[in-house]
């Protein structure tokens, strides 16, 4: 019966820290101050892209990026793809991107009605 | 509670007989629980923050292209934009990136003079320039406000100097005047925050001109409309809207937590194959075990139930150690092992871990796809031997 008790007790405990995972998530990950901070900074920061990828130019700013592009950002940067890798970025992330016009311009007549 | 308590200690038992096999199975199941669910979670948490970001940015923001290349907007449609229905705020945005030759770090350049009171709370400010309380204080020429990055890169603290070159080569110091506090460095941590005119002359921008025109569109669902009147405006401008970066972001994302993903596929597969090699083919002393409890009067469900339950606590101890050290391992140390998969080679990156975001379905389904199978595979195994006549195991 001694080792059913002490595993119930490592269990009781693994449990304890999967419940502390979610209230530190719950806490943590929801925080009041930190989406006014979020907000406040929002104002100014150009791009939602988080900053860890800013030399990396398929994150940071990708209203920029150019998939498959050859120039780095500056001279000898590691690029994230590289043209030798096995796989090519996928047509899904390549045709996400936002190369291509979003919106159709609709030829109108009625335009300054519109307006 | 009792009779259940008795049948652990059983199983538990029947565990330890074979300590090193036991252990190091459930190390393997946590170290497999510890690699999905650590991708999971990293890419689930970016994608959410960044999501999060972009409820506060415009609703769609306008580029000029030549040959395929972004080049300055002309500020002179502002007002014309401005004009379309549904339309609430439009601003041109002067911002870039400047490259430091001396730490090979980009940073985002920002200039905006703009109303930035709500700003102020954020950064850890010179003495002589704390808030007032009678409003906001503007920025004044010459001064910087900087992340955390920057500051720690070119070691500079408040009040100091930091020295940059023009886009024609003339030197320019800005006093850093505070700092943006660390619950926005994933965000801040690069940036430079200086007034429109500082940032116009780095980059050599005419007044005319901007970067890019930010439109704010309180009604998402008249964004596409109004989309389409910008391009009646600017003909052959880039229309970014906020839904399309959300797509790009989610698919950019997935593409990283599903390459590594499939990278780990060789590891999931190394643990099936032990998996399967514990429960399929089992070793003539378990036979024996089992022949012996049938023997001394155990029924052939009561056998597959003791196998049942010492799988369940194998898997169950592996996935909640995983489940666990993962949680610890990307929002309290930061990911060491996983951020360079998401975060490329940049040279400035952000200490400090990702808020959490724990999506408690997708564990439960990770849950499934581990706990569960391991479980079921080695009933039949079990039960085959547990229909074998004791006697003829006995003699084999």
């Amino acid at each position: 019966m001694i080792r059913a008790k002490v595993y119930g007790a490592i269990l009781a405990v693994l449990m304890v820290l999967f419940c502390g995972i979610l209230v530190d998530s719950r806490f943590r990950g929801h925080s009041a101050v930190r989406l006014r901070d979020l907000r406040a900074v929002s104002k100014v920061v150009p791009s939602a892209d988080p900053g860890m990828d800013n030399s990396a130019r398929y994150i940071r700013h990708l209203g920029l990026s150019t998939p498959g592009s050859a120039f780095p950002d500056y001279p000898g940067q590691p690029d994230y793809l590289p043209s030798g890798m096995m796989w090519p970025p996928p047509p899904f992330f390549v045709g996400s991107a936002p190369q291509g016009q979003l919106f159709r311009a609709e030829e109108s007549t009625t335009e300054g009605a519109e307006r | 509670m009792r009779p259940l308590l008795y049948a652990v200690d059983f199983g538990l038992k029947g565990l330890l007989r074979q300590k090193t096999k036991s252990l190091s199975i459930t190390a393997l199941f946590a170290l497999i629980v510890f690699l999905f669910s650590g991708i999971d979670f990293m890419s689930n948490a970016l994608y959410h923050e960044t999501l999060k970001a972009l409820a506060f940015q415009p609703s769609i923001i306008i580029q000029n292209v030549r040959a395929g290349r972004q080049v300055p907007i002309n500020l002179v449609d502002v007002e014309n934009i401005a004009q379309i229905p549904g339309v609430s705020t439009v601003k041109g945005r002067v911002w870039g990136y400047y490259f430091d030759p001396f730490t090979a770090a980009n940073y985002t350049i920002v200039g905006d003079s703009g109303d930035l009171t709500e700003l102020w709370d954020l950064r850890e400010t010179l003495p002589e320039s704390a808030p007032s309380h009678t409003g906001a204080q503007p920025m004044k020429s010459g001064e910087a406000l900087v992340g955390e990055g920057v500051i720690k890169i070119r070691r500079v603290r408040p009040g100091g100097v930091l020295n940059f070159q023009d886009y024609a080569g003339h030197p320019i110091s800005l006093k850093v005047r505070g700092t943006f506090s660390s619950s926005v460095s994933l965000w801040a941590h690069d940036l430079i925050l200086l007034t429109e005119e500082d940032a116009r002359r780095l980059f050599g921008l005419d007044p005319g001109s901007a970067w890019d025109i930010a439109v704010y569109v309180p009604n998402e669902f008249e964004v596409p409309k109004v989309g389409e009147k910008i391009l009646r405006i600017i003909p052959g401008a880039r229309v970014i809207a906020t839904n399309q970066l959300k797509r790009t972001y989610g698919s950019s994302y997935g593409f990283r937590s599903g390459v590594v993903l499939s990278l780990n596929v060789t590891c999931l597969l190394a643990f099936l194959i032990l998996a399967y090699d514990r429960v399929a083919r089992l070793s003539h002393e378990e036979q024996r075990e089992i022949a012996i409890l049938k023997a001394i009067g155990w029924q052939t469900g009561n056998v597959i139930r003791l196998n049942m339950l010492q799988s369940l606590i194998l898997s169950l101890t592996g996935f909640l150690v995983g489940i666990v050290a993962s949680y610890y391992h990307v929002f309290v140390t930061g990911a060491p092992l996983l951020r360079i998969v998401f975060a490329g080679w940049s040279v400035l990156y952000p200490p400090h871990p990702i808020p959490p975001s724990f999506d408690i379905s997708k564990v439960f389904g990770l849950m499934f796809l581990t706990v569960v199978p391991y479980i079921a595979v080695g009933i039949l195994p079990v039960w085959r031997a547990a229909v074998r006549d004791p006697e003829e195991v006995f003699r084999s």
